[in-house]
């Protein structure tokens, strides 16, 4: 009888043994299966929004940037306006000066100024209708004889130019000219104009830029 | 002769109850397995909906940085430019007279 309750109780050992190796192994199956979800899980979260959080930054800095730029134009287009309305305060200025006597003045001024830069002898001066008669050739002359040390014979063209003010001096086949009206010099000089505008109008701003 | 069946009896009925007892745990175990499965896909699941809600809360949160760059950066320049603004109208004759000068050659 002793025998067989060895028997017994070692089967029944051995059964407990195994009950609980397999269910220890099942256990730690589950532990390590659920270790390994949280470390996906992990990865997952972390992926997902670590794509959200540079996709949002880079819309932010994009639209910072472009914030930004924006208001650099704005910046530009208002200084434009200052720039524009001081050439504007100046055309008005050149459209009032002709009905002026001190126009005659700055006429002889650019067409002295004009005959400056030709090398000719003989010069024709062309102007806008009506404004012929607002030059006193001799004195012309006599300024340019002493502003250039030459002798220069000036004559007025049948030919008028469309311009508010100022003159053409050309050469007498109208091979060489310098063109003096209004109009002109301000296309011409409109760089410098504006650069003066800007240099008077935004010093202080553009240091602090 | 009839306690010596006895004993074998006893000893067969404890190797089925063992039997029985291995066979428990084993389906028990695979039940651990199979609940450590669904469980493991559902923390996963979970992770990945949290992780795109979250990502969607991001990403809706960008409008309202807008806003605050828009308002910060554009008032700014509201600033800067009325004050260079200011400044140049105490310049502008100074500017005006410069230009004609230029216009006509008494620069």
């Amino acid at each position: 009888m002793s025998g067989m309750k060895n028997i017994i109780e070692i089967i029944n050992a051995k059964t407990a043994e195994k009950e609980k190796e397999i269910l220890d192994e099942a256990e730690a199956h589950k532990a390590k299966k659920l270790k390994d979800a949280h470390t996906k899980a992990e990865e997952i979260t972390a992926s997902i929004t670590g794509k959200a959080k540079i996709d949002s930054n880079a819309e932010v800095s994009r639209y910072e940037a472009s914030a930004k730029l924006q208001s650099k134009y704005k910046l530009l287009e208002a200084k434009e306006v200052l720039i524009e309305d001081v050439m504007s305060a100046a055309r008005t200025h050149l459209e009032d000066l002709i009905k002026k006597t001190a126009y005659d003045k700055t006429l002889a001024k650019l067409i002295v100024d004009g005959a400056g830069s030709l090398e000719e002898s003989e010069l024709e001066i062309v102007t806008p209708k009506g404004h012929s008669s607002k030059i006193d050739l001799k004195a012309v002359e006599a300024e340019v004889a002493k502003a250039t040390g030459r002798k220069v014979k000036f004559s007025v063209s049948k030919d008028n130019v469309r311009a508010t003010g100022g003159a053409i001096v050309r050469n007498k086949d109208s091979t060489m000219w310098v063109d003096n009206t209004f109009e002109a010099r301000f296309e011409r000089l409109e760089s410098e104009i504006r650069d003066t505008i800007s240099s008077i109008l935004f010093r202080t701003e553009e240091k602090k830029e | 002769m009839c306690a010596a069946h006895d004993e074998i009896d006893q000893i067969h009925e404890t190797e089925l109850a063992a039997k029985e007892r291995i066979e428990k745990a084993q389906k028990k175990a695979r039940k651990i397995h199979e609940d450590a499965d669904e469980e493991s896909k559902r923390v996963i699941e979970s992770a990945e909906i949290k992780a795109k809600d979250s990502a969607v809360k991001m990403l809706s949160e960008i409008e309202g940085k807008k806003a605050e760059i828009e308002s910060s950066v554009f008032k700014e320049t509201e600033k800067t430019i009325k004050k260079m603004q200011e400044s140049a109208k105490k310049k502008r004759d100074d500017a005006y007279q410069a230009v004609v000068k230029i216009l006509l050659g008494e620069a």
